[in-house]
């Protein structure tokens, strides 16, 4: 058997090596991608919920609050804006720039909704109002799923960025099309909840 | 044969599938070498010598090896993550209460209904979205980190009767044993397929270039060509003998689950029905995924289109399933889309004379009946719906096993509502919320619900299951001792595994009584002792069940809790013939003076189950219990 074989064996069998770790490297880019996809669905039942809620609460405020026409359009503003930017990130949750405008969006809608709840202090009926302890009742309980799925989402995010920045991964991650960094959800979903009317109890 | 036999079979065929892979590997040898033999005389016809050449086979039989080993070691490592991880790889996504339609909701309960009738805990259900094909599968290393898997076109085509047949076919994998096997397979499998998969492959990524680079280096392309060539031949003959392993192995499995599909619904027209639909339809049982292949013995019916190597198909012909199981079958299949209506489901029957034997106990591990799910069905059916919804989704999941933790008495469950608060704040109204109806559900039901809840839990993701963990712990240690039923609650929770996470492998089995000794004593001591009545006699009961002489009854301060779990998880690794006899003796020592607490029942159950013997829990009294609950 000549060297030239034995070389050629030598190169083969590295080159298999090369085959194996790279095919897995990408098997599982690909298994912590669809993760953290299938992770934003959770989240995305339980903003729907949250969003279809936001009508009902601004139509018994609106019995209540006559002066504050525009807290109430800005809460309504507000969330129309979250609901398309949901809609944008659940059809590319993979996509970094649409996780970032649903952060945004949020951001605004919890703004929103704390200077309405800022508002409603004033309004003692409104408080008593059995229709508004429902749904402040409704959205806290949605507000502490929101929270849980979003921190089981930023699990799966974290686990995908992190794998992707180690070492073998590192080297070939950008040329499989993982390149970018998946974005955390970064909303702070107890802000609007954090000071809601003290409804007696 | 009962549960343990079947059990037992399955694992003999783990030998049987050694030898055949070891035969496979010698023939893929011999062909290699022959492929590289004849390139060489080939390329230097001028100076022809002796196509036997030691050294030669020498290189070529260790270069075969180092490949399948390779192949081989990577699936298996891929393989760490259990049945989740085959789901994932196929494309599925876990389904759970949160996310799913109505016939999601369907396909959960006929699950749950029949974990719940078996006394299993129930497995994760994966669905594979863009299959439209009509298939499912079952797969883990042991039923703890099980997972059914089942296609759209499963879900969409397939009437309730039907979908529950498949999903009988499919429990009765987990329950006799086959997914361990059928694990092992892949990874076998994958070691003698990868030749061919990377002859493909090269050939591939030659296309790919050749269209972007021109031509530069004619001849080290050929070369590269020629051993794409030879690495698809001799791939194929691994094709051809992965295919034959396959069949030897699985095909008198997929009868056995056939059978026992039947044997648990009592009624051929669900399976038969959704086989005849498979057979009707026009995209019938393929899957489009392309790791398929490696994954196709494990799946409810043939996953690949019939090829050249379907005289060793995985799955039996489905003319031959169809009349096995209806033998007056007229031989035609149902139209896509026009399921026949099924027969009813027989409703319960009267409840077995004499339950108290250890022979009749030993006799109910493992097996289903259709009395039982239905009477499951009506259990669950009769749920308060703040429990029923709870247990869908892995947040209400939560709250509704710490629901159960919290103590009876004030000043402990005062310090657990602390706990609570400090560890989330907006999981103690959860708690509050469901708490009452699970308290009104009774004891019957503390395992049976947390047996339900495990499949939502496994979503959780690991760091969230870490915490929930270690909130777990906290609430049972607040009272600074750990009693029967919480023992029980939690033997059952600690092996729970995230499909995130990698799932426990059980360890090398065990084929000797004699080499545990000290963890049987252990194990027939602290029942005797939880069981309340007269110790020494249950001691005795049990040990005398036991064909292991002179074990003696250990002192109350060796029973710690600790130290049981480390010996049941090395008593799970026993061989399944000799888990019957240890399974037996418990249950003698429990039914010693006739009577079993439920506290004691759920404690057998919970000692059985993490042997891996899963003890059908009483679904008639759950059922009165559920109703009482929600009148």
């Amino acid at each position: 058997m000549s060297t030239a074989l034995l070389v050629l064996l030598a190169l083969v069998a590295i080159g298999l090596i090369l085959i194996f770790v790279i095919v897995g490297i990408f098997n599982r880019l690909v298994t912590l991608k669809n993760r953290f996809a299938n992770a934003f669905a959770q989240i995305e039942v339980q903003l729907k919920r949250r969003y279809d809620l936001i009508p009902n609460l601004v139509e018994t405020a609106k019995g209540y609050i006559k002066h504050e026409r525009e807290t109430l359009e800005a809460v309504i503003a507000a969330r129309n804006q979250a609901v398309a930017g949901l809609g944008r990130a659940a059809q590319t949750p993979t996509d970094p720039a649409a996780i970032k405008a649903l952060n945004s969006a949020e951001a605004g809608l919890s703004g929103a909704l704390g200077r309405l709840f800022a508002v409603a202090e004033a309004y003692p009926d409104l408080k008593a109002n059995q229709n508004m302890m429902a749904i402040q009742e409704e959205l806290t309980s949605t507000e502490n799923k929101v929270s849980f799925a979003r921190q089981a989402y930023n699990d799966a995010v974290t686990a995908y960025n992190t794998y992707k920045q180690t070492f073998p991964p590192v080297v070939v991650a950008s040329m499989f099309g993982h390149g970018q960094d998946a974005a955390l959800l970064e909303f702070e979903d107890k802000a609007a909840i954090a000071q809601p009317p003290k409804v007696a109890f | 044969m009962d549960f343990f036999e079947h059990q037992d079979v399955a694992r003999r065929q783990t030998g049987r599938l050694v030898l055949l892979f070891t035969l496979a590997v010698l023939t893929l040898i011999v062909a290699a070498y022959l492929v590289v033999a004849g390139a060489i005389v080939w390329t230097e016809a001028g100076r022809f010598r002796s196509v036997w050449d030691p050294r030669l086979l020498l290189a070529v039989g260790l270069g075969t090896l180092a490949v399948v080993s390779g192949g081989c070691l990577f699936k298996l490592a891929q393989l760490r993550g259990g049945g989740a991880a085959i789901a994932e790889h196929l494309g599925g996504t876990l389904l759970n209460g949160g996310n799913c339609d109505a016939r999601g909701r369907m396909l959960l309960n006929i699950v749950d209904e029949m974990a719940l009738a078996s006394g299993l805990r129930s497995p994760v259900v994966y669905l594979l979205r863009d299959e439209t094909g009509i298939n499912a599968f079952a797969a883990g290393w042991t039923p703890e980190d099980a997972v059914i898997g089942v296609t759209q076109g499963a879900l969409e085509r397939l009437d309730r009767d039907q979908l529950q047949g498949v999903i009988a076919h499919e429990f009765s994998h987990i329950l006799n044993g086959d997914m361990r096997l059928n694990l092992k397979l892949v990874g076998l499998l994958h070691g003698i397929l990868v030749l061919g998969l990377i002859g493909h492959g090269v050939l591939r990524s030659m296309r790919v270039r050749r269209v972007g680079g021109g031509r530069k280096g004619g001849g080290g392309v050929a070369a590269v060509l020629a051993i794409a060539l030879g690495l698809i031949i001799v791939g194929f003959g691994g094709t051809l003998l992965g295919g034959l392993i396959q069949a030897a192995v699985c095909r008198q499995r997929e009868f056995l689950a056939d059978a026992s599909a039947v044997q648990f619904t009592r009624n051929p027209g669900g399976i038969a029905g959704a086989l005849k639909v498979i057979g009707g339809s026009g995209s019938g049982s393929e899957l489009a995924s392309p790791q398929a292949g490696e994954a196709s013995h494990m799946v409810f019916a043939r996953a690949q289109k019939a090829s050249l190597a379907s005289p060793f198909a995985t799955h039996p012909p489905l003319d031959e399933r169809i009349r096995r199981i209806e033998p007056s079958w007229d031989g035609r299949y149902t139209p896509a889309a026009s399921a026949a209506p099924a027969a009813p489901l027989p409703r319960a029957s009267a409840r077995p004379a004499g339950a108290l034997d250890p022979g009749h106990v030993v006799g109910l591990v493992g097996q289903l009946t259709p009395a039982r799910i239905a009477e499951a069905g009506s259990a669950l059916a009769g749920l308060p719906p703040a429990v029923a919804d709870a247990i869908g989704e892995p947040y209400g999941a939560r709250a509704v096993v710490l629901g159960l933790l919290l103590a009876s008495d004030e000043p402990t469950r005062t310090r657990q509502w602390e706990l609570l608060a400090a560890a989330e704040p907006g999981l103690i109204d959860e708690v509050r919320r469901v708490r009452p109806a699970v308290v009104d559900l009774g004891t019957r039901w503390r395992l049976p619900l947390v047996d339900l809840c495990i499949a939502p839990l496994r979503a959780l993701t690991p760091a969230q299951w870490e915490a929930f963990r270690a909130l777990l712990d906290a609430l049972i240690a607040a009272d600074r001792r750990v009693d029967l039923s919480e023992w029980s609650l939690r033997r059952i929770l600690l092996r729970v595994t995230p499909v995130q996470g990698q799932p426990a492998r059980p360890g090398p089995s065990i084929h000797d009584l004699e080499a545990v000794r000290d963890e049987c004593a252990l194990l027939l001591s602290s029942l005797a002792r939880a069981s309340g009545a007269d110790t020494e006699a249950a001691f005795d009961a049990a040990s005398r069940a036991l064909p292991l002489p002179g074990l003696t009854l250990l002192p109350e301060e060796r029973c710690d809790p600790e130290r049981l779990d480390a010996a049941l998880d090395r008593l799970a690794t026993l061989v399944p013939l000799r888990k019957r006899e240890l399974v037996s003796a418990c249950a003698a020592g429990v039914l010693v003076d006739q009577r079993v607490s439920v506290e004691e029942a759920e404690c057998f159950r919970a000692v059985a189950g993490a042997l891996g013997c899963p003890v059908p829990p009483d679904v008639e009294r759950l059922a009165a219990a559920a109703r009482g609950a929600a009148g």
